[in-house]
């Protein structure tokens, strides 16, 4: 059975989606079975913290990993080596920068640990190999970083 | 000018991009016969000549950077290159790969051997980038030059080659920003969350960045495995390695130069953190191990695997009350002061090699009487002239309200025939069960009256203790079922046969190597005591 669910992002849109695909948002699982005892059909969750770009995204990854077992959280360093980087994802976190640090973001807040792990290794990618400079450049901001350098 | 215009169409970006490769070459104005360089400081610069250009270099080029030569048909290149790789056909390099680790980013050919009619020297057919996505840093940079300049423009040329000249391309990429900062989106536990997935150089690197960048950077998550094993480390090095709050580090092979900390020692806090140190077969003087671990507290497995120690070293390693594991094999220096020193204060050791040692008769005597109870596994193998029939000693667990003594206590009173002589080289441990014994023991102890006091000893080796007969060893195993039986170099074949044949149960020769309190086992080189040691 199928308990459809509904998620508001910040700029008021409102998205369908299945409780079990939204249960891998540790954020929204506590949200549904600790507010809502478990009747959760068809209740409206904000979530103020993430745009429609960044949800609509968040939410095709989810749904693309909705079979996944569930990682054994017995040790946090297990766990991390377990999680597999598929070419799947690789095409998926070729986007900016901006969602790219948006899907952190709302990995984040939304507690979902694979998305997490997955974009925090793409952001860490592009970091690695390059120079201080570099990484300066690219990935923070510009002129005014130099009178931040120690 | 039929030359210029074939320098030309050699050297015009049009004509090598149609090959659909990155590279692009540069009208060069100079002369040389053959430059090959790339990043790393590994120049190869040929003055002149094809004999100057030595199998050995071309062998070093070869293996560092990444290139496909095909149907080279003039020029010494081929030739070079044929005489380290002489399988190739005569004239031909047929597309071969050089090599596949690639840690080159310019590769600059040449040659002065002047084009035939009709004939090209070198062109972007022949060579070309090695594209495969295998391939760690793939060529950056191809230059071809032909050197048809006449010789009136030779002299002019300088003999070495200038970086600016010699480089025609950069390095790397330019990297333009957005503009945007990203990571001041991400909070301090975000960064880290991405930092965790950097290796350690990488980290270094990001150190620079920015301030915050350098604060989680130095976060102490990110550099609680640390493996430096082989590496060479400077004065002070290791000070800031461990104030870094590393938990695990493996130190084993390195040399480590004094003094290893920079500043005034009295002032540097104890690292708390530090709880695996393997510092096996590393080089590193008695004073520095000494400061070092007066420094630590709270290491729980410790290895100084071949490490010259002393007195001063033993008391530093006893400050340790957590030590649950210790491997002094093959240590020198290992006195009787030492070995009061070490012991008082460490209730919780369980396992403890301290084989090969060169123990005196005087050691082994403190050992008995210090060695903890809390003791699992031991291994004394190689006390060759001390531990003898005068002097067997064995120890036991707590649990059995038997304090550990010397075995003159038990003396027997009376010489087994076919029992002990010297040349006792000799190693017992037991498994790591709770409350099992363990015991080290010379021929002596075979006698069955004491052995029975051994009810929970699991493993046992008396590997080369010799003149032990296989009467002695059946009745020991009557009065003591061990699970495990190492007897390697004692008894025949035969006797091992009926040994096995009479107690079934009894494995016997199952382990070559010694494992107590070794970090490495086995193929598992990179973790010590089955901890990682390395980034992910």
């Amino acid at each position: 059975m199928s308990n459809m669910i509904y998620l508001q992002s910040s700029d008021g849109d409102i998205f369908e989606t299945d409780a079990q695909i939204a249960k891998c948002s540790g954020t929204i699982r506590f949200m549904l079975e600790d507010c809502y005892m478990g009747e959760y059909e068809g209740v409206l969750i904000p979530l103020p913290n993430v745009n429609s770009a960044i949800l609509r995204k968040v939410l095709k990854w989810a749904d693309h990993h909705k079979d996944d077992p569930v990682p054994i959280e017995d040790d946090g360093h297990s766990v991390k080596q377990v999680s597999v980087f598929s070419s799947w994802d690789a095409e998926f976190l070729e986007v900016d920068q901006g969602t790219l640090f948006g899907l952190v973001q709302a990995a984040n807040y939304l507690d979902i640990q694979g998305l997490l792990d997955v974009t925090c290794k793409t952001v860490a990618n592009k970091i690695s190999g390059k120079t201080a400079d570099d990484i300066r450049n690219t990935l923070t901001t510009n002129q005014n970083k130099f009178q931040d350098f120690i | 000018m039929a030359n210029d215009k074939r320098t030309h169409d050699i050297n015009t970006g049009a004509d090598i991009d149609t090959e659909g490769s990155l590279y692009k070459t540069r009208k060069r104005p100079k002369l040389s016969p053959v430059s090959v360089r790339g990043q790393n400081e590994n120049k190869y610069q040929m003055s002149e000549g094809c004999e100057t250009f030595s199998a050995e270099t071309v062998h070093k080029f070869a293996t560092t950077c990444d290139i496909i030569c095909e149907q080279v048909e003039n020029g010494f290149i081929t030739k070079s290159i044929q005489n380290v790789l002489s399988e190739q056909d005569e004239g031909h390099c047929s597309t071969k790969s050089i090599a596949a680790d690639s840690t080159c980013e310019n590769i600059e050919l040449y040659t002065h051997f002047e084009p035939q009619e009709g004939r090209p020297i070198l062109n972007t057919s022949m060579i070309r980038y090695a594209t495969q996505p295998k391939v760690r840093s793939p060529l950056t940079a191809v230059c071809i030059q032909n050197s048809l300049q006449p010789n009136a423009q030779k002299k002019s040329l300088p003999t070495v080659l200038s970086d600016e000249t010699s480089f025609n391309y950069q390095r790397r990429p330019h990297y333009v920003g957005s503009g945007i900062d990203h990571f001041a989106r991400l909070s301090y536990e975000m960064i880290l969350a991405v930092f965790q997935w950097l290796p350690k150089k990488t980290l270094l690197r990001c150190s620079l960045v920015s301030k915050t960048f350098n604060q989680v950077a130095c976060d102490e998550s990110l550099w609680g495995r640390m493996d430096l094993g082989g590496k060479h480390l400077n004065r002070g090095g290791l000070g800031k390695i461990l104030r870094r709050g590393v938990v695990v580090l493996r130190l084993s092979q390195t040399k480590i130069s004094s003094p290893i900390f920079r500043d005034d020692v009295a002032r540097i806090p104890c690292f708390q953190k530090l709880r695996y140190l393997d510092l096996s077969m590393a080089s590193i003087s008695e004073i520095s191990l000494t400061q070092l671990l007066d420094k630590c507290e709270n290491i729980k497995k410790l290895s100084l695997e071949a490490v010259p120690i002393n007195a001063a070293v033993c008391a530093g390693i006893g400050k340790n009350k957590h030590l649950e594991a210790l491997n002094l094999t093959m240590c020198k220096g290992i006195d009787k002061t030492g070995i009061l020193h070490l012991f008082p204060r460490l209730k919780s050791l369980e396992n403890l090699n301290i084989s090969w040692t060169s123990l005196d008769t005087e050691c082994i005597d403190a050992l008995v009487k210090c060695v903890p109870r809390s003791l699992l596994r031991l291994n004394i193998a190689g006390c060759r002239k001390t531990l003898t029939d005068e002097r067997p000693i064995y120890a036991r667990t707590a649990s059995n309200k038997f304090s550990v003594r010397s075995f003159e206590s038990f003396r027997l009173k009376r010489q087994e025939t076919e029992l002990g002589q010297q040349n006792t080289d000799s190693e017992s441990l037991s498994s790591n069960k709770a409350n099992t014994e363990m015991f080290l023991q010379t021929s002596e102890v075979l006698r069955s009256d004491h052995m029975r006091k051994f009810k929970r000893l699991e493993f046992l080796s008396m590997s080369r203790c010799y003149n032990v007969s296989l009467d002695a060893y059946l009745a020991l195993i009557e009065v003591l079922p061990v699970l495990f039986l190492d007897i390697f170099g004692v008894l025949s074949d035969d006797a091992i046969k009926i040994i096995q044949y009479k107690f079934p149960t009894v494995g016997i020769n199952k382990y070559i190597h010694s494992a107590v309190a070794r970090p490495t086992v086995g193929t598992r080189r990179t973790s010590i005591w089955g901890l990682r040691t390395r980034d992910l």
